[in-house]
């Protein structure tokens, strides 16, 4: 991130109320998914060669596990293209004065709200797929346990730094 | 904090320190316990397969590991911070400062007490057990770290940080500085962990070790491992048990009919309880917790001795364990959840988180007043959870049992296995299941009143527990695919400490509409109160 592209944490007003992912979220988790599922199948149908071919696993084993690998791979294909449109009404996020609220989740929908006080510092990440679409990944660490970073994905990267300014202005009082 | 060169101290009083040359033996002790254990096991009782015997040769890496690590390790005491390096090649340097560190805990073991060295663990408040642990420490260069940590923490004005100001007086004194600044209540010399006279809030005798000992939940675990041991060295095959149960059986027992079962029933019984008592006193002998400047000062142990620390605004949250046959004896459990212990899963660790393994019940409202006065305000408005609820846990049961009675019956039928007797059973399970469900609906319910969140629930083992605003980190409200069928969803409530009580702030299948009321509700209360680690 270049210091002099970073804008303004006043600049611009943090939207109210609830707000849904940026729609570039959809394809970008599609890419994510095609690339996990590409490198896995490969992985996977080069390792079953391997033990074909050094004759760890006979012929028959190989069948088998081929339809093991087609009943794997084409779902995961298929539900990794489709599952980010399928979710993406479920998403969001809300930033109160009071909390930092993030829904999440297709079939287990959790809403999750982290009381501002409680926000010990946050990341703002950003993998190789996502910069390409311009996208940046929140992460609040609390202190907790189970839910210790909430990670708010979808967010477009300059609205992402944004929040982070925000969240750490209005947090302080020392989280600790 | 950092300016001064890590092996380069400014001045003799932060010297690098090494750890106790004992270390090796006490880093390698499991690894020792795992290995050679087994091969003498082995080589006494086995009478085939001795190639175990080669086992304790695996050792030979990790021996050279631990020996750089010892050699490599230093410790220094600087004003503010303690700062430990590792490593020649891959160098590490962690700095602790004093002011966070919450507790410092020795565990010795009677091999420790021989040589007069400790296992140290400081623990901050981070989530994720002890910072750092030093295996081992002389008594004196524990005592020396204890004074520095109660100097540094005294400068720097943190409250209930009297810990071992005795100590840090004198050192004070030699530092030139004014020891009379120092708190008047200094405590006797020499004593790493000096316990005034009053009278501990919790201690246990005898009678009491013996009550927890016959909680099914304690006494049930020896007859795992026995089962594990048997299995491992053959004794069923060894010693023909099988047949000789037959041949016993067969033979006419000990001659009293059926009343053969319940004897041998009482004598395993019997056997176990021995068994937990033994476990029990190892682990809970002459346990006492005392409160001293806000901290509750906890030892226990026979010949694992251990004494641990637990400062009282580190608590996050408060588990009370009922068990059935402790109901009866009108005895509960009391249990904390701190920071920088959530999430662990090793047993021994979990043990330490019992405030009280065994009080009267009435002794409850006190214990909780000590630990902070709101928890015990008052009685909590309990709230049942909706009907709802009852309805879904019945209809589970109900599907439960029905399947448990078909794989029954279908068992029966196409085995020879079961006797037509064994059919009567079918229905136990739907019935103890269907009552089950209703009993524990009954018993389960939640209190929001003021700044204190409550939650009770359990079938046999009852546990409730309780929650104060500002320990509150975050909340979370989902729901499965039933759940929307039910309109329901579960609420759970986390803190630092979470996880470390064996029971989880999880308000499970709330009506959806209360789950989120009372979600922005505990948001809002939270927020208003302001967290603080100390």
């Amino acid at each position: 991130m270049d210091p002099l592209t970073e804008p303004d944490p006043k600049s611009e007003a943090i939207p109210q109320g609830r707000q849904a992912f940026d729609p570039r979220w959809i394809p970008a988790e599609r890419v994510a998914s095609r690339i996990f599922v590409i490198i896995f199948a490969l992985a996977s149908a080069i390792t079953l060669l391997v033990l074909f071919f050094l004759e760890i696993i006979p012929l028959k084993g190989l069948i088998a596990l081929s339809v093991v690998w087609v009943l794997l791979v084409f779902p995961m294909a298929y539900f990794g293209q489709r599952w980010p449109a399928w979710e993406y009404p479920y998403c969001g996020w809300r930033l109160t004065d009071q909390s930092l609220d993030l829904w999440k989740g297709l079939v287990k929908r959790r809403q999750v709200r982290v009381p501002r006080s409680r926000v010990q510092y946050t990341d703002v990440t950003q993998g190789p797929v996502q910069r390409r679409f311009g996208l940046g990944t929140l992460q609040v660490h609390v202190a907790g346990t189970e839910a210790a970073t909430i990670s708010v994905p979808g967010l477009p990267h300059e609205l992402a730094l944004r929040l982070r300014d925000e969240l750490l202005d209005g947090g302080g009082d020392d989280g600790v | 904090m950092t300016e001064s060169e890590p092996l380069a101290p400014l001045d003799p009083a932060e010297k690098a320190h090494r750890l106790h040359c004992s270390s090796l033996l006490f880093r390698l002790f499991p690894l020792l316990k795992a290995f050679l254990v087994p091969a003498l096991l082995v080589f006494f009782v086995s009478s085939s397969g001795r190639w175990q015997l080669w086992l304790p040769l695996a050792i030979l890496p990790a021996l050279l590991v631990e020996w750089y690590r010892l050699r490599t390790l230093r410790y220094r005491l600087t004003e503010e911070e303690l700062v430990i390096t590792t490593g020649r090649w891959f160098r590490g340097e962690r700095h602790i400062p004093y002011t966070r560190i919450q507790n410092i805990d020795l565990v010795q073991g009677p091999l420790h007490r021989l040589l007069d060295v400790g296992e140290v663990r400081l623990e901050t408040a981070s989530g994720s057990g002890a910072e750092a642990t030093l295996v081992v420490l002389s008594r004196s260069a524990e005592r020396d770290l204890r004074d520095a940590v109660a100097r540094g923490r005294y400068a720097a004005g943190i409250a209930g940080s009297k810990q071992g100001l005795g100590a840090a007086a004198r050192s004070a004194a030699e530092a030139g500085l004014d020891p009379t600044q120092l708190d008047a209540t200094a405590e006797p010399l020499g004593e790493p962990m000096p316990v005034p006279p009053a009278p501990p809030i919790v201690a246990l005798n005898f009678a009491e070790l013996a009550r927890i000992a016959v909680d099914p939940g304690r006494s049930l675990i020896p007859l795992g491992v026995l089962f594990g041991l048997a299995w491992e060295f053959d004794l069923f095959d060894r010693f023909d048990l099988r047949q000789r149960i037959g041949d016993w059986v067969d033979a006419g027992g000990f001659g009293y009919g059926w009343l053969d079962g319940l004897l041998v029933a009482v004598a395993v019984f019997l056997a176990l309880t021995l068994f937990s008592l033994i476990g029990t006193t190892l682990m809970f002998h002459a346990f006492e917790l005392r409160l001293v400047d806000d901290q509750f000062r906890i030892r226990r142990g026979l010949l694992t001795k251990v004494r641990a620390t637990v400062p009282r605004r580190r608590i996050q949250l408060v588990s009370v364990h009922e068990s059935l046959i402790h109901r009866w004896m009108g005895r509960i459990r009391v249990r904390v959840g701190t920071a920088g212990k959530g999430g662990f899963e090793d047993e021994d660790k979990q043990e330490e988180s019992w405030l009280a393994p065994l009080v009267p019940k009435a002794e409850l409202a006190g214990l909780l007043r000590k630990i902070e006065p709101r928890l015990a305000a008052e009685e909590p408005q309990w709230r049942a959870f909706p009907r709802a609820a009852l309805h879904r846990a019945r209809r589970q049961a109900v599907r439960i049992g029905v399947l448990l009675a078909v794989a029954l019956v279908l068992v029966w039928r196409f085995t020879d296995e079961l006797p037509d007797a064994s059919l009567w059973l079918a229905p136990l399970p739907l019935i103890v299941l269907w009552w089950r469900a209703g009993f524990s609906h009954r018993h389960r319910a939640f209190a929001l009143d003021g700044p204190r969140l409550a939650l009770r629930d359990g079938w046999l083992t009852r546990r409730t527990s309780f929650l104060l605003m500002e320990k509150v980190q975050s909340v979370d409200v989902y729901h499965g695919f039933f759940d929307r069928r039910w309109r329901q969803a579960s609420l759970y409530v986390d803190t630092a400490g979470g996880g470390s009580t064996g029971h989880d702030f999880e308000l499970r299948r709330l009506a959806f509409d209360l789950a989120e009321a009372l979600q922005t509700e505990i948001v809002q209360r939270a927020e208003q109160a302001r967290f603080r680690w100390t």
